[in-house]
């Protein structure tokens, strides 16, 4: 129901993944191909004696150089985004269920906690129920009702789908028009009730 | 967005995993070692001592990989690629979710699968005459096994139980569909 950004999940786990794979390959290499060896040996050397050089070329005071300085800057904005990233992560809520213009009087607004309330009052009176949540997403631009219930153990879920459909089915002809409406049923196995009472 | 596309979007992001969890999880791990660095390099800008290694000498260390112990290295190596590899096969498999979605005209179902199972585990050990708690129900992305332990002594018509479990997940409707096998316990359990 959310609007996390998937696709941009799956390319930030596989980049980390890959850059994480090539440091483990490049690092067992070292001491299994021979040819890598000898070519770390000579070029690391040198490599660092560079950096060492290009640091020193670019110094802002003593013992400061504005190499350090930019790899700081690098490293800060690198973590304001990481945090942006998730900060991101599971948004999509709303609060505000229809707004209706097409009058010439006015605009018709209605909150999303009228449906909510009305779903929630009327599914928490059901004895197959161990709780429901209703809570509203924006997704892609349709203000939509999620319905969230926790089954006792052994109800049917087409038991659960009737009653949830009869009551969306009621909201809809309090409201006028179908509003987009997700049921998820949880439960099962963890939402017992006491033990079974033998008759014999 | 229509319904029907506002739905098929849902039963999709709902029957998958949004990887938040992991992604998170290696966002902060990356954040923690940026700031480890970024500590490292304040503490020599200012000449204090280093809390493990200034960035000098972790430069020297990269330097002198070739004359650690070769077991310890190829041993961290080969650890490092695994994960990785885990990593990049996490990111690119579907993430399925233990969950099913079920037919409804008016509103988008998604059923976890343990509810679906302890469902058929009710109406199984109804029909078999036996607790529920000795009825045992799996349910994977394609099929659902009911396995029961009878009470010592007694059989359970087998046949009468498949029909029971057939008729309620055709009852379901649920996508993608279920085919179900009954299985009974060669030994029973007293009192079960």
């Amino acid at each position: 129901m959310t609007n996390t950004n998937r696709g941009l999940n799956r390319l930030f786990i596989f980049i980390v993944g890959l850059i994480v794979f090539i440091l483990g390959i490049a690092t067992a290499s070292t001491h299994v191909i021979p040819a890598i060896r000898t070519g770390w040996e000579g070029t690391a050397p040198t490599v660092q004696q560079n950096i060492h050089e290009v640091h020193a070329s670019a110094m802002l005071a003593p013992g400061v150089s504005w190499i350090t300085i930019g790899v700081i800057a690098v490293l800060a904005i690198l973590t304001i985004l990481l945090v942006a990233f998730i900060v991101k992560q599971g948004h999509g809520r709303t609060s505000r269920l229809i707004r209706d213009d097409r009058t010439d009087h006015g605009v018709t607004v209605i909150d999303s906690t009228v449906a909510e309330e009305a779903l929630r009052g009327v599914l928490n009176n059901r004895p197959e129920l161990v709780s429901a949540h209703v809570s509203t997403f924006d997704v892609k631009g349709a203000p939509t009702l999620k319905v969230s219930v926790t089954a006792l153990r052994g109800v049917s879920p087409k038991e659960i789908t009737t009653t949830v459909e009869s009551a969306v089915r009621a909201l809809d002809a309090l409201l006028g028009r179908e509003i987009p409406t997700y049921l998820h049923i949880s439960g099962g196995f963890r939402a017992r009730t006491n033990s079974a009472t033998r008759l014999q | 967005m229509s319904t029907q596309s506002v739905y098929s979007r849902i039963k999709h992001r709902e029957t998958t995993s949004p990887r938040a969890t992991l992604a998170i999880t290696l966002a902060f791990i990356i954040i923690v070692l940026i700031a480890y660095a970024v500590t490292e390099t304040i503490l020599s800008l200012v000449e204090q001592p280093p809390l493990l290694a200034n960035p000098e000498g972790m430069g020297t260390a990269l330097v002198n990989v070739p004359t650690y112990l070769a077991g310890v290295m190829i041993a961290v190596g080969i650890i490092g690629a695994m994960i990785g590899l885990i990593l990049m096969i996490a990111a690119v498999k579907p993430g399925r979710r233990a969950r099913h979605v079920l037919d409804s005209d008016r509103v988008a179902v998604v059923v976890d699968d343990e509810v679906i199972g302890s469902a058929l585990a009710r109406h199984a050990s109804y029909q078999g005459n036996i607790d529920p708690d000795n009825a045992r129900v799996s349910v994977t992305r394609r099929g659902a096994v009911v396995r029961l332990t009878p009470a010592s002594g007694t059989s359970i018509a087998v046949p009468a139980v498949n029909q029971v479990v057939t008729e309620q997940l055709d009852g379901y409707g649920l996508r993608p569909t279920l085919r179900s096998k009954v299985v009974v316990d060669e030994r029973g359990k007293v009192g079960a």
